[in-house]
């Protein structure tokens, strides 16, 4: 039997032998870096030039003793196009008869990422700056990753970690040691930077509060793209083949089924693919972010990051 | 479990932690890294610890408590 954490180092030990690019990300990569203990699952950032490889390695598998299965419900198949759209796959393995079920969630295109900020970190833990990023979800529960992964890097003398800080204090000392243009390159990433010199603490954490109901908005809106899109085509594939999901047969069947109900029954390959579709979510996320906090126009402009950073 | 101190962090950054996850997370924090995982194994092992249950990833903003 093995533990979560034997299984992760076990799956990614079979993924650097078939030559797949991977980086560990979210909760596993946190656990790594000594900042979160419960997770089990591991999540992954993987080359989407690298997924016809993955598959023929997880049906490898499947075939000589694990078993490997897609979980209930959310997952587009597992193809370079889906991934590259944004699309994930939630795989449960044994890799032992006795062994519990281990969760495996991949990426291709991992929200809130550009390409640039992961495809150095093969073979290991995402970059803190960019986990910090990827963090910025709209559950409360990460945001102390968020914060705690920002501090982690300043103290290892990398000033990416400014991009994520939510220390009033800090935020400050920090920002002061950078070099003036050093600075203004990422005050153009994150606008609350240049709003630091505040006479009151709680003015601060008042712009802390809207930059972080801006992320939580937009990217709600993201979500609900795919949880729409998703939904629409189960729901035309239950009408078209009734029957359960994911079918008890091995995990290449279940891929071949997937591939095919996706193509017959219109699961969108790219959702978020053109960019006036990004540009509507990205306006519907700051009139959402509007609305719950009451924010000023000046405080949504001195908070609200560029589309390309937020919605890449 | 023993904690040993070991911290390659400010006092600063494990006073956020304490604050923000918990006196025990942050003293598990300040392990080395060989017995900071050695003491989850003995969590996974003898504590039915719960996961994630979200059918959507957090990163893809899901959560348990959503349709």
């Amino acid at each position: 039997m093995s533990s979560p954490l034997q299984f992760y180092r076990a799956f990614k030990g079979r993924m650097t032998d078939h030559g797949i690019r991977h980086v560990l990300t979210s909760g596993m990569a946190c656990v790594e870096y000594g900042i979160q203990q419960n997770t089990k699952d591991t999540d992954w950032i993987v080359e989407i030039a690298d997924y016809p490889a993955l598959a023929s390695m997880l049906a490898g598998l499947d075939e000589s003793g694990w078993k490997v299965r897609h979980r209930q419900l959310f997952g587009a198949p597992m193809l370079e196009s889906y991934m590259s759209g944004g699309w994930t796959c939630h795989l449960g393995i044994h890799d032992a008869p006795d062994s519990p079920e281990h969760h495996v969630d991949l990426f291709g295109i991992p929200p809130r990422l550009a390409k640039e900020a992961w495809e150095g970190d093969y073979g290991h833990s995402l970059n803190r700056p960019a986990l910090a990023q990827m963090k910025k979800t709209d559950r409360a529960k990460d945001w102390p990753f968020v914060n705690g992964l920002a501090l982690q890097a300043l103290e290892q003398n990398d000033p990416e970690g400014l991009l994520h800080l939510r220390e009033p204090a800090l935020l400050q000392q920090f920002a002061q040691a950078q070099p003036a243009g050093k600075l203004a390159e990422m005050t153009k990433i994150r606008p609350l930077l240049a709003h630091l010199a505040v006479s009151e603490e709680i003015e601060l954490e008042r712009l802390l509060s809207v930059e972080e109901a801006i992320w939580q908005a937009v990217n709600r809106e993201r979500y609900g793209v795919y949880q729409r899109d998703w939904k629409d085509f189960y729901r035309r594939w239950k009408d078209g083949e009734p029957g359960a999901w994911p079918a008890e047969e091995s995990f290449s069947a279940q891929l071949a089924r997937l591939t095919a109900a996706a193509e017959i029954y219109g699961l969108p390959i790219s959702p978020l693919g053109q960019a006036q579709d990004r540009q509507r979510v990205f306006e519907r996320g700051i009139r959402r972010a509007f609305a719950l906090t009451r924010a000023t126009d000046e405080e949504i402009a001195a908070t609200l990051p560029p589309q390309s950073v937020i919605l890449p | 479990m023993s904690h040993e101190q070991h911290s390659p962090y400010s006092e600063i950054y494990y006073e956020i932690l304490a604050r923000d996850l918990g006196e025990e997370k942050a003293a598990w924090a300040r392990l080395p890294y060989e017995e900071r995982m050695r003491e989850l194994e003995w969590y996974h092992a003898n504590f039915n610890t719960p996961d994630d249950l979200s059918l959507w990833p957090a990163e893809l903003d899901g959560g348990a408590d959503r349709p």
